[in-house]
């Protein structure tokens, strides 16, 4: 790997750039590998039709699209994850509002913020595991101290979405905070001390300092919300156990590709998954200046 | 409770700022007042997660509310560490085999590639980069099904003993790994143009260093806080990785610590043990929160960069 150093030019840098090329070729084989090929068979995959028993796979154009949207547990699929995202501007606002409280404090901040943040490094296994137990309907806590009588878990299609926007703001809240946190330190003191001079209080200071200059870090907030609510899996799978009015579209693409084997229909459901996720994405990108490196 | 009791402690040390007028001064206690009863709900579930745990099956199952069992029975987490239907020990073991392969050679790939981004001269630089970028993008369901059909035939060509299959199924969850993190490799790319000038990389240059030991020797040493943070947010992911683990683990020989978790708590095997389903999930989730304790400032240096990048 010692380079000897020559004279010209135009022999430096290209051995630099060979170097620089030697240097990325590992994460490079890794995209080719592990995302162009894996989404480009998916793509391919999702125009066939696969059979387990002979082992065959049939091209069939478009039937596993049409075949998926006229399929109801999909449509249903995709109501619940819209509707589970439903939690999203509470617990964005909570943060915000808790940031704000935070960054006013001179001490005890830290240990608050300890509590809040919490959720964000414990798994979704452990997550769902316990809400789970805290809206059992027979000794479930949440019955339990409130005296309610209700079967969170059960057939009803609102309680379940009513119990998951709950763990739902209690887990987004602290993430939230600590961004919300990082965007206020940007703000300049000045902004506040001349606002203040000119009569403001600390309410309207809210709402034209620090909301107006927070919305870069609202929009982040909100996008990766609405990234990570259309993958949201373990909610179904591990707080539901997969009860029809929490099954997403990532359960339905698990339950129809891994567990029943047909690779075509939930390809199609999956491509679709990440062709919104991928607008959403440049949308977020575009307004960003994250390509700025 | 002692949590809990720390929190009043620390709020009594709380002063409301200077020169505030009477109402704006009532708004600050009422905010204090919900800020303490929302700090109790996000660790209240711990806590019964916790007292869950310490009692007997028919406490847990009880229609009255126990807030805290009569005789704590604190032997329990023994005895999910050592049953052998759990395998909790062999499970960490699997997990850490995970965390150890995938973090030091991905990070080795990671590293190395943000370098050459960062600090050398390269064609379509930018152009391969966000082509490398797109790969966040793509959700993992889109990439799952055709990587489970390729480990579905390989372990048919390959002829893998399903009844024996240690490591094999731990294979495609460390494999994409090692090719590196392009997230991380993203956040250093920043961290590397801002702690090592360029004069640095010039002077070892002209003594003779090739771009490898400028690397290992000046790049790795002045960015260690920034990649130390990026690698303690991928161990505490690993850690807490689920779905594509539960996918290919269904051995229990390979199971993560996570799918033990899972299993435990689709009583398979235990019944449906709440106080041990909840010992279960408070061992999991204790070293996550050590070491969120122990490296804090680090995972808010790398969560608000996230958000800062804006």
């Amino acid at each position: 790997m010692a380079v000897v150093t020559k004279p010209r030019h135009s022999k430096l840098t290209r051995h630099e750039e060979r170097v620089a090329l030697l240097f990325i070729i590992i994460p490079i084989i890794g995209f080719l590998i592990f995302t162009l090929a894996s989404f480009s068979y998916g793509f391919y995959q999702s125009f066939t039709d696969f059979n387990p028993v002979r082992e065959t796979t049939t091209w069939v154009w478009f039937e596993n699209y049409t075949d998926l949207l006229s399929d109801a547990n999909f449509r249903d699929a995709v109501g619940n994850t819209i509707i589970l995202m439903a939690a999203m501007p509470i617990g964005i606002s909570l943060g915000l509002l808790l940031a704000v409280y935070l960054k006013n404090l001179a001490k005890g901040s830290l240990l608050l913020s300890l509590f809040y943040y919490l959720p964000a490094i414990t798994s979704a296994v452990a997550v769902n595991i316990i809400w789970r137990y805290i809206f059992n309907a027979e000794y479930g806590f949440i019955n339990q101290f409130f005296g309610l009588n209700i079967d969170w878990i059960g057939i009803d299609y609102w309680f379940i979405k009513i119990a998951l926007w709950i763990k739902g703001v209690w887990s987004a809240v602290g993430v939230t905070m600590i961004l919300y946190l990082a965007g206020l330190n940007n703000i300049p003191q000045e902004y506040y001390e001349a606002s203040s001079l000119d009569g403001a209080g600390k309410f309207q200071q809210l709402l034209h300092i620090t909301i107006p200059l927070l919305n870069p870090t609202t929009f982040y907030l909100v996008v990766t919300a609405i990234i990570g609510g259309l993958q949201s899996f373990a909610e179904a799978q591990i707080f539901a156990n997969g009860q029809k009015g929490a099954r997403t579209i990532v359960w339905y693409i698990w339950n129809k590709g891994i567990y029943q084997g047909k690779y075509g229909l939930a390809s199609a459901a999956s491509f679709l998954l990440a062709a919104v996720i991928i607008i959403v994405t440049i949308i977020q990108l575009r307004r960003s200046k994250m390509l700025n490196v | 409770m002692c949590n809990m009791e720390t929190t009043f402690k620390s709020n009594r040390k709380v002063k409301p700022g200077i020169r505030r007028t009477k109402s704006e001064q009532w708004m600050f206690w009422v905010a204090t007042v919900f800020v303490i009863l929302g700090a109790l709900t996000m660790i209240f579930p711990y806590f019964w997660m916790f007292s869950t745990s310490l009692k007997t099956i028919g406490e847990a199952n009880s229609i009255s509310l126990i807030l805290w069992p009569t005789s704590p029975n604190w032997g329990v987490f023994l005895d999910v560490l050592t049953d052998s239907s759990i395998s909790f020990v062999r499970s960490i073991g699997n997990t850490m085999f995970v965390e150890v392969i995938v973090i030091l050679i991905g990070t080795f790939s990671s590293t190395l590639a943000a370098f050459a981004f960062a600090k050398m001269k390269m064609r379509y630089r930018k152009t391969i980069l966000i082509i490398l970028m797109t790969s966040m993008m793509v959700p993992y369901a889109a990439v799952m099904l055709p990587q489970y059909r390729a480990y579905l035939s390989l372990t048919n060509i390959l002829q893998i003993d399903m009844g024996n299959p240690w490591p094999w199924p731990l294979v495609p969850l460390i494999l994409p790994g090692l090719f590196g993190n392009i997230g991380m490799t993203f956040f250093l790319i920043t961290a590397m143009k801002n702690s090592v000038p360029d004069s640095l990389v010039e002077s070892a240059k002209i003594d003779g260093a090739g771009y490898f030991r400028i690397y290992w020797q000046i790049a790795l040493p002045l960015t260690k806080p920034a990649i130390a943070a990026q690698v303690i947010f991928w161990f505490v992911g690993i850690w807490n990785d689920f779905f594509a683990p539960s996918i290919y683990l269904t051995n229990k020989a390979v199971w993560t610590l996570q799918v033990a978790l899972t299993s435990l708590n689709s009583s398979y095997g235990t019944g449906t043990n709440i106080p041990w389903i909840m010992a279960g999930s408070f061992l999991a989730s204790i070293p996550m929160i050590i070491v969120f304790l122990v490296f804090r400032n680090m995972f808010v240096q790398s969560v608000s960069l996230s958000g800062i990048k804006e």
